[in-house]
């Protein structure tokens, strides 16, 4: 049985398709990549997946269950956790108080205790590599420090599928490859990855499978490789320029 | 506990233990000055709760009405114990949240401002147009509190400082708890925390019915206090206005903050109300403006600058 399964998710904004009939299945333990060019409806799943826009057709299953009509709250206590491209963190706390935010109130819940959430958002700190800034403010992190306090934010929830909205945006490539490896050392504590990003290279060696969508379609699926030749994916999105380099 | 943690509670039982001395020493002017000074103590701290999850209520005359009709209709009716009477005024004012709370709490906080407001006029136009149940604008005589004379105004000032105190209490506990989590993460970002878990609706009205709960309590208070309520004067504007104006200049989001505003300003405006013969309020609006102007934090958020940069 997959993990997450979407099923013919269509969104409709007016008269606009965002998306059409988009298939995707995701097992267990696996880290899915989704590709494509910007507008091409990648956020806008994410945002059908997590209850933050109702669908206008189709159905979203995660662990067997349809999960229409629940709200960001309940989907994210039933294991669904995710990040926001632009991170959405709060101000007027400090790092470590973001992060037990989600330990009291995700999938975890350290119920009532703070003096248990503080431990589990430390942990979870220490482990993306911000434990020695968890009494800064927000506005006094650079861009990388927040996108991973933005992951972190997410772990604390104790997700069972994760997904990443551009983690790797703006950031250079010493930091990319931290942050890879941060990906694939969560992947290892058993959560399941979707990752929505346009870092080419990063991506192809992250992903396990890759979905692509161009204006609101899906036009590939499969591994990096098969994917980077795909005829269509090239014409739409990647362009020769890559299969070049890539060669 | 650190020494800084034991200065705060040693300055806090100092405070408290002055307030608890006072009434032995002031007039029995400065005892109902004191009296007021604890009624929006009350207002402004349970206001400013609303504001740790980003609501902002133009309406909280409505809450405070709500309470002090609750309390005189019932003990005319059937002479209940006080303290029964102020609870129920609190739940009335509580059911007043849940109202708006179901119709409202959607809406973006200016759009709520507006919604409040609104209330609390809907409301005292309800008072004032149900002459049967409430009296009408004639307004409702009850028994003085205690019996009235000066011994009863010094239990009057002691019971209201007992509901400032619970108040505050409440507000330093909420403060502490997961609670606080929920409301600030909404305050800063709703989207982010209902993704984290956090079911909005439910916090904010919780907060709405807490802070309504408070404003009920001491508007019951209030009614048994002065005796004599009528529409016009507990569902009056001012009451909402300085119910924002004492967390602001005092120091929003903190919970000290509330207790200096409504210190400073009610004995500010009723300085200037004496020694000014007309046209008072222009200068405590322009002192307001001002203070706000140079001081966005407060006057709470200006001392815990200094004591940062010691």
């Amino acid at each position: 049985m997959a993990l997450l399964e979407c099923v013919r998710v269509t969104k409709y904004f007016g008269g606009l398709a965002a998306l059409l009939e988009v298939d995707l299945r995701v097992s267990s333990g696996e880290i899915v990549g989704l590709i494509g060019p910007n507008g091409s409806g990648k956020t806008t799943l994410f945002n059908l997946i997590t209850g933050l826009y109702p669908l206008s057709r189709g159905t979203i299953r995660f662990k067997g269950e349809e999960i229409l009509g629940f709200k960001p709250f309940q989907i994210c206590q039933k294991g669904i956790g995710r990040t926001f491209q632009i991170t959405k963190l709060f101000a007027r706390m400090t790092v470590l108080e973001n992060v037990m935010v989600g330990a009291l109130y995700g999938k975890g819940k350290d119920s009532d205790d703070l003096k248990k959430a503080r431990l589990t958002a430390e942990a979870i700190l220490d482990r993306v590599g911000l434990g020695s800034k968890k009494n800064a403010r927000v506005s006094d992190l650079t861009l990388e420090d927040k996108k991973r306090l933005e992951l972190s934010k997410a772990l604390s929830t104790r997700p069972g599928l994760l997904l990443l909205d551009e983690v790797m945006a703006g950031l250079n490539p010493t930091e990319i490859k931290e942050v890879m490896e941060l990906i694939r050392k969560i992947r290892q504590d058993g959560v399941t990855i979707i990752v929505v990003e346009h870092v080419m290279h990063a991506v192809m060696k992250l992903a396990d499978r890759l979905y692509v969508l161009h204006h609101g379609e899906k036009i590939a699926e499969g591994s990096p490789e098969e994917v980077s030749k795909n005829k269509r994916v090239i014409e739409s999105y990647l362009g020769e320029e890559f299969l070049l380099a890539s060669s | 506990m650190s020494n800084k943690g034991y200065a705060k509670i040693l300055s806090l039982l100092i405070l408290l233990g002055f307030l608890l001395f006072i009434p032995s020493v002031l007039s029995q002017y400065s005892l109902h000055l004191m009296i007021l000074v604890m009624v929006f103590v009350v207002i402004a701290t349970s206001w400013n709760i609303l504001v740790w999850t980003h609501q902002i209520s133009l309406g909280h005359a409505a809450f405070f009405g709500i309470g002090a009709y609750t309390a005189a209709l019932m003990y005319n009716a059937w002479q209940l114990p006080i303290y029964f009477d102020l609870v129920l005024g609190g739940v009335f004012a509580s059911l007043g949240a849940i109202l708006i709370g179901v119709i409202c709490l959607r809406m973006a906080p200016w759009a709520l401002a507006i919604a409040t407001l609104a209330f609390a006029e809907a409301v005292k136009i309800l008072v004032i147009m149900l002459p049967g149940l409430t009296e009408g604008a004639e307004g409702v005589a009850i028994a003085p509190l205690y019996g009235g004379g000066e011994t009863a105004k010094v239990y009057a000032y002691y019971l209201v400082l007992a509901i400032a105190f619970l108040t505050v209490l409440m507000a330093y506990l909420l403060k502490r708890s997961k609670l606080y989590y929920a409301f600030t993460a909404i305050h800063d970002d709703q989207e982010a925390a209902n993704m984290l878990g956090i079911n909005p609706t439910k916090y904010k009205v919780m907060a709405f019915t807490t802070s309504a709960f408070f404003v009920g309590v001491v508007g019951g208070f209030y009614a048994h206090y002065i005796s004599y309520i009528d529409p016009h004067g507990v569902f009056n504007i001012h009451i909402s206005v300085e119910a924002q104006i004492m967390p602001l200049m005092g120091g929003l989001y903190t919970v000290a903050g509330p207790v200096v505003g409504a210190f400073i300003l009610t004995l500010l405006g009723e300085y200037l109300r004496i020694t000014v013969k007309t046209g008072y309020l222009i200068i405590y609006g322009i002192i307001l403006v001002l203070l706000i102007f140079y001081l966005p934090k407060g006057l709470v958020g200006l001392v815990e600058g200094w004591t940062r940069r010691k």
